[in-house]
């Protein structure tokens, strides 16, 4: 059975408080969201939470025979992620890559990728997504728009973390909430997102993919834009469903909340804890089930490996005008090519 | 500082890999010389070695102007990274500091290498190390300390 040999998540250390986001345009938001510094990219908080979950794994990146990847706000058309992470970490040469984007789904398209290639092949595959949502003043989304990574070292080892039961798909083709490069999210219609989106295709994934799992599931990981919408997803597993979510300090991050969610909750579950994790996007959602196989292990000081709650403990706050810029693509003028 | 340079020092930028002297032990970094700056030795003999990502400032300036693009006042320090098998001797690294005060620098002070964009040639990013203390050290320094469970954030 494929399992989940180690995770990790990375949480830039900058913060705004929704407040101050709020005090611009009126209204009223609670929580804080991630920003990511001027020097960070979807490349370099995807190396940073692939680090973690190689080492939580007791592997090195040398030992990977897979690296996939999603992002849905990479700024480059062309340049990839998946090949950049695997260099970093010193996978080079026989090693399958792939990068996924065109929709948030794009992180269960990669974990799925990356479990069928373990099945297929017994070799371990490290699947990451890395976003950096962008802002406009003013849009609703501004308070929420976050900054993130995740990652999963996947193998067949019996002595994983986790065993993943399965992962089911649940394409419809809809797509309401769509996003240009570089510009926030129309939601369009959230009523109508509601019901023919979401709350028609996570029960159904979830149902399907906890077919294979030995008990019902006691927590749940939901990656939405909407929050709202997540939480009445998990309303709707049945039984007791713990919801894990960082939204309330990272705000939405793309991709990088599926993988980000469930390495918090590998780091927080007890052993034997069922759990599903959704990922939901433009033409459908995907529903991973999962079995957390024993105390996730904790920090490693000598690594500098940290947990996600540990990072979420680790803030500075920005003021609004640095939110702003942080954001902008710096144009290094100073600096020259020889 | 061109990215074709970037390109082909990949194993240094992206793997923090150094070249030691044979004759002499003194470490190169990022440059790979025909020469030893310390001995002499031309042409010298080099081995790759792997450096550790936690290394020990040795000393640093704070710059405080610098292009519009630079967040100021902007720390720089030169660190010494030792070889991650624990032998011979560390690689002197002149870097920029992210997300670091200045004040919380001084000379011994441990920093971890931090993978960051450190600009880009067109439009293309080019990656390599800059130092940042220990993401640990700053934990419940600011924020509430807790991680959420079960959080549904309103919106
Ligand atoms: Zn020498």
């Amino acid at each position: 059975m494929v399992s989940i040999a180690g995770a990790g998540g990375y949480v830039p250390r900058y913060r705004i408080e929704r407040e101050e986001i709020a005090r611009q345009h009126g209204g009223a938001a609670s929580g804080e969201t991630a920003v990511a510094a001027r020097d960070e990219t979807p490349v370099t908080m995807a190396v940073e939470a692939a680090g973690t979950a190689l080492a939580r794994a007791d592997l090195r990146g040398t030992e990977l025979d897979a690296v996939f990847a999603a992002s849905v706000t990479d700024p480059l058309a062309e340049h990839g992620i998946a090949a950049h992470v695997a260099y970093r970490h010193g996978a080079e040469g026989d090693v399958r890559t792939g990068d996924f984007r065109g929709s948030p789904r794009a992180a269960t398209d990669a974990f799925a990728a990356g479990r069928h290639f373990v099945a297929a092949t017994g070799g371990t595959a490290l699947v990451v997504g890395a976003d950096q949502m962008p802002v406009e003043p003013g849009h609703d989304d501004e308070p929420y728009s976050g900054a993130a990574a995740g990652a999963v070292v996947l193998d067949d080892a019996d002595d994983a973390a986790a065993a993943v039961h399965d992962v089911a798909a649940n394409t419809t083709g809809f797509v309401e909430r769509h996003r240009e490069h570089g510009e926030p999210a129309e939601a369009g219609d959230r009523r109508v997102a509601a019901e023919m989106g979401f709350g028609g295709v996570v029960p159904d994934a979830a149902e399907r993919a906890l077919a294979e799992a030995p008990d019902a599931p006691d927590a749940a990981v939901v990656a939405a834009p909407d929050q709202r919408t997540a939480a009445g997803a998990v309303s709707e597993i049945p039984g007791e469903v713990e919801h894990v979510s960082t939204f309330d300090r990272v705000g939405y991050a793309g991709t990088a909340t599926f993988f980000l969610d469930l390495a918090h909750l590998l780091e927080t579950a007890a052993g034997g804890t069922t759990a599903i994790a959704v990922a939901y996007g433009a033409g459908g959602a995907d529903a991973v089930a999962l079995t957390v196989r024993d105390e996730a292990p904790g920090r490693d000081e000598a690594a500098d490996v940290t947990t996600v709650a540990e990072q979420l403990a680790s803030a500075e706050y920005v003021t609004y005008a640095e939110h702003l810029r942080y954001r902008e693509r710096p144009e290094y003028e100073g600096v020259t090519a020889e | 500082m061109s990215g074709i340079r970037y390109s082909r020092d990949r194993r240094q930028h992206d793997r923090l890999v150094a070249f030691e002297c044979q004759d002499c032990g003194w470490v190169s970094y990022p440059e790979q010389r025909r020469t030893c700056k310390r001995c002499g030795a031309a042409p010298a003999e080099f081995e790759e070695v792997q450096l550790a990502e936690r290394g020990e400032v040795q000393t640093y300036v704070v710059q405080s102007r610098l292009p519009e693009e630079f967040e100021t006042p902007q720390p720089v320090a030169v660190v010494d990274l030792p070889q991650v098998d624990g032998e011979g001797e560390p690689a002197r690294v002149y870097g920029l500091l992210t997300e670091t005060d200045g004040d919380d620098l001084e000379v011994g002070r441990e920093v971890v290498a931090r993978y960051r964009e450190l600009f880009t040639a067109g439009d293309r990013p080019v990656h390599s190390f800059k130092f940042a203390p220990p993401r640990a050290e700053s934990i419940g320094t600011d924020g509430d300390g807790a991680g959420d469970r079960g959080g549904e954030g309103e919106r």
